[in-house]
């Protein structure tokens, strides 16, 4: 017999049959679930001298392991808004590109633009980073 | 009395806490669970920009899955719509879209050479 921690939802039978389908469950033991590592924000700098320029930015998280990611970003052209990182605002003259990537020890941010304002602007990513192991 | 099995952080009193960000499991809240996780090897030739395997998923419908792309620079990374800004580290290459349906995940991209890329994706419980 195969032994389970199960919290079911309301109405279905944690003893039952219903309880295969994982949508009818709370929690199980049976399935894995993604667990927090390390949440943070970085802020990068760009100047607005209309050239084109790539910034960047390095955490550590020190696993040993690529671990599963996600990263949104406040960019100044959307300062309202949180995106989800990779993105692309780019149009016709316009460069707007942040990206993330991870290694075994560290998450690396990238931000590209080419601001024509004078005078800097700052794009802050918020990441959360988890334990969970790629397997890359 | 609404009964529930609950587990605080540390430092955090589970019998009055409300704020959830304190709780690390509430029996009264879903879990974001994940069904299956897998990885693959694509190998990419120039002149080919499709390129489709099975994530396996055990579930009968379609649910949320997540992928990640490694690159031959090492670095991985969130494969998006447009190439540039889900380019590799090194910029030496770039996926285009990828996408998914019941069966299969799809990548787009135009190997600028023959490369091979690694990707590893994660099947979520809640149906689309």
């Amino acid at each position: 017999m195969t032994q389970a921690l199960v919290v079911s939802k309301d109405g279905i039978d944690a003893l039952g049959t219903a309880i295969s389908n994982p949508n009818n469950v709370i929690f199980s033991s049976e399935y894995n679930t993604l667990k927090y590592y390390l949440s943070g924000t970085l802020a990068l700098s760009i100047n607005g001298n209309g050239g084109t320029q790539t910034v960047y930015g390095t955490v550590n998280h020190n696993l040993g392991y690529k671990p599963f990611f996600s990263v949104y970003a406040n960019d100044p052209e959307n300062i309202a808004n949180y995106n989800v990182v990779p993105y692309n605002f780019s149009f016709i003259t316009l460069l707007r590109y942040a990206s993330t990537y991870v290694s075994t020890a560290s998450m690396y941010f990238q931000y590209k633009a080419n601001y024509n304002i004078g005078t800097n602007r700052t794009v802050t990513f918020y990441y959360k980073i988890f334990r969970n192991n790629l397997g890359l | 009395m609404t009964q529930a099995i609950k587990v605080s952080k540390q430092g955090k009193d589970v019998l009055t806490e409300t704020n959830r960000n304190n709780l690390i499991f509430d029996s009264q809240l879903n879990t974001f669970k994940i069904v299956h996780q897998g990885t693959a090897s694509l190998n990419c030739t120039v002149g080919t920009n499709r390129y489709q395997f099975a994530h396996n998923s055990p579930l009968s419908d379609t649910s949320c899955i997540f992928a990640f792309i490694e690159f031959p620079d090492g670095y991985v990374t969130v494969p998006s719509y447009t190439s540039v800004q889900s380019a590799s580290y090194n910029g030496s290459a770039a996926t285009s879209q990828w996408c998914f349906d019941q069966d299969n995940i799809y990548f787009f991209l135009n190997p600028p050479n023959n490369l091979t890329i690694k990707t590893s994706w994660f099947v979520f419980e809640p149906p689309l």
